[in-house]
């Protein structure tokens, strides 16, 4: 009962323990560009000022069209992702041809494809978009594929005897039984995915945040630099609360 | 004049082999008749292939040798008049007391206010219509069990395979499922067969009882138990005298390999 409630309560935060986690970010922020007083770090109450100022309309576009390649990224990878790789778990014949293929082709870190995508498909959102997919593609599918190899033959008897065919079986047991680790694997991904739009960004073209702050940083504007670190959070903060309401819409069922 | 009638189930020299790496022998040579609305219990050692047995009948695996009959047909693919209840009740954890009850109907394509029609006064009879919206593990043991059957009887089957449905809840809940099982057969005349470890269930819910050898199972007697089902069988002396007969067998069969 204890340990119920207990882990029940577990994946909600509270709006004082962001209020608290912001102040102790500011602090140590501040703390820390007292203590270095260089004009690359500057303090936080200016950088805000900055932020809050420059958002609109400078900085919104960037945070944007940010957002907009990770979400569409992330979209297009579990589309092709998450079918591929419960059909490749579901069916051993397909699996024992393709496993090696992806094992050759997943610790091979994607990023040092940039520089040929850049030049296939040019500077512009289709390589970035690429890109982030290409990444999280290939850790969604081995997570998916793995979950449904886990899934034990008895609980797909008991739908079978019910007269289920194949695709009830995808869609009753194997699609909701993967759902938890798929989003779980989405959630880790998310950070990998804003990591290389950042590169990607810094490396060619003018739009997204990542450009912003490393055009802000040649430009010498620190307090704007850091305005663009902070939408970045930001982002960051919106894509991961995005994800948690998705998990508690869609796998409630865990958390009794 | 004998009527000739068909066995609704019959099993003929039935072998079954896992095939894998080191093949696992589960059955050897079984052959049984079971008539229409009888009611069998299966007993034997844990690994003997009971389980598997009920997966041969409701056609989700195939024999290696021999054939399994069902009216008369060799089984290809599970049949609409066949409802298993798996060892752990295989209720899915994602959905909850109603979608659960009424899965079986949703994959036959029942629409939706049929589903209700069927599966409500079910879900009355079990006692489980407050719970609809609770999930499995919201549940007790004794409820899950009750949502496997509900789900199980919503498909009007005539044969109906339980696979330990009791082994797994405290002896009190036992008990009443125990007596809920015995009224669905009595009320329903469905054909039952029933695996369990526990011998005074064997005896309570079976007209024959079939006693399996340690693995690869073979049957290694068919016991006639003409009172199951009557009031107050379960304290009479007939009931333990059967029990305790049955315990014999099951301990002989042990020490002989
Ligand atoms: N899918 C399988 N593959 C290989 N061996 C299996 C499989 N299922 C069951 N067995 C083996 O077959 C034997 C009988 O299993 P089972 O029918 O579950 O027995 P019981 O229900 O009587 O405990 C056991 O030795 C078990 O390990
Ligand atoms: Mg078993």
């Amino acid at each position: 009962m204890f340990l119920k409630k207990w882990t029940g309560n577990l994946p909600t935060t509270k709006i004082g323990e962001y209020i608290f986690a912001f102040l102790f970010i500011v602090l140590l922020w501040q703390l820390l560009s007292w203590a270095l007083d260089i004009s690359a770090l500057p303090g936080p109450f200016i950088a805000l000022k900055v932020f809050l100022q420059d958002f609109y309309p400078f900085i919104a576009p960037h945070f944007l069209m940010s957002i907009y390649r990770v979400i569409l990224s992330l979209v297009i990878a579990l589309l092709m992702a998450v079918p591929l790789g419960l059909f490749l778990g579901g069916e051993k014949k397909w699996d024992r041809l393709f496993s090696p293929v992806i094992y050759l082709i997943y610790p091979v870190p994607k990023v040092a494809f940039l520089p040929v995508i850049f030049v296939l498909a040019g500077i512009g959102n289709l390589s970035k978009i690429l890109l982030i997919t290409i990444i999280i593609f290939f850790h969604i599918l081995v997570t998916t594929r793995d979950a449904a190899r886990g899934i034990s033959p008895r609980s797909i008897y008991s739908v079978l005897s019910l007269g289920a065919n194949r695709r009830d079986v995808y869609y009753h047991v194997i699609f909701p039984y993967c759902l938890p680790k798929i989003l779980t694997a989405t959630r880790i991904s998310l950070g990998t995915a804003i990591a290389v739009l950042f590169l990607s960004e810094t490396v060619a073209g003018s739009t997204g945040l990542g450009y912003f702050i490393l055009d802000s940083w040649y430009r010498a504007e620190y307090a704007q630099m850091f305005a663009g670190i902070i939408s970045m959070g930001l982002m960051g903060l919106l894509l991961y609360k995005g994800m948690d309401l998705l998990e508690k819409r869609w796998c409630h069922w865990q958390h009794y | 004049m004998t009527e000739f009638k068909m066995p609704e189930i019959e099993l003929k020299n039935v072998g079954l082999v896992y095939e894998g790496k080191e093949p696992v022998e589960a059955l050897r040579d079984i052959s049984l008749k079971i008539g229409a609305g009888e009611s069998y219990s299966f007993i034997g050692p844990s690994g003997c292939g009971k389980s598997s047995l009920l997966f041969l009948i409701s056609g989700l695996i195939r024999p290696t040798r021999g054939k399994v009959l069902i009216k008369g047909k060799p089984i290809k693919k599970p049949r609409e008049d066949c409802a298993l209840i798996l060892q752990d009740y295989g209720l899915l954890p994602w959905k909850n007391v109603w979608q659960n009850t009424v899965l079986g109907l949703q994959i036959r394509k029942v629409s939706p206010a049929a589903q209700k029609k069927i599966a409500f006064p079910i879900l009355e009879e079990l006692g489980l219509d407050n719970f609809l919206n609770l999930y499995p593990n919201q549940l007790s043991g004794g409820q899950r069990q009750r949502v496997a059957i509900a789900r199980a009887l919503a498909l009007k089957p005539d044969i109906f395979l339980l696979d330990e449905p009791l082994s797994a809840l405290d002896a009190l809940t036992r008990e009443n499922l125990q007596e809920l099982i015995l009224k669905i057969w009595l009320e329903r005349k469905i054909t039952f067969l029933l695996v369990t470890h526990n011998i005074e269930e064997a005896v309570f819910l079976g007209q024959k009882i079939v006693v399996f050898t340690p693995g690869p199972g073979r049957i290694l007697s068919v016991l006639p138990n003409p009172e199951a089902g009557e009031p107050g069988y379960r304290y009479s002396t007939k009931f333990h005298r059967l029990s305790n007969k049955i315990r014999n067998i099951l301990e002989d069969s042990y020490l002989v390999p």
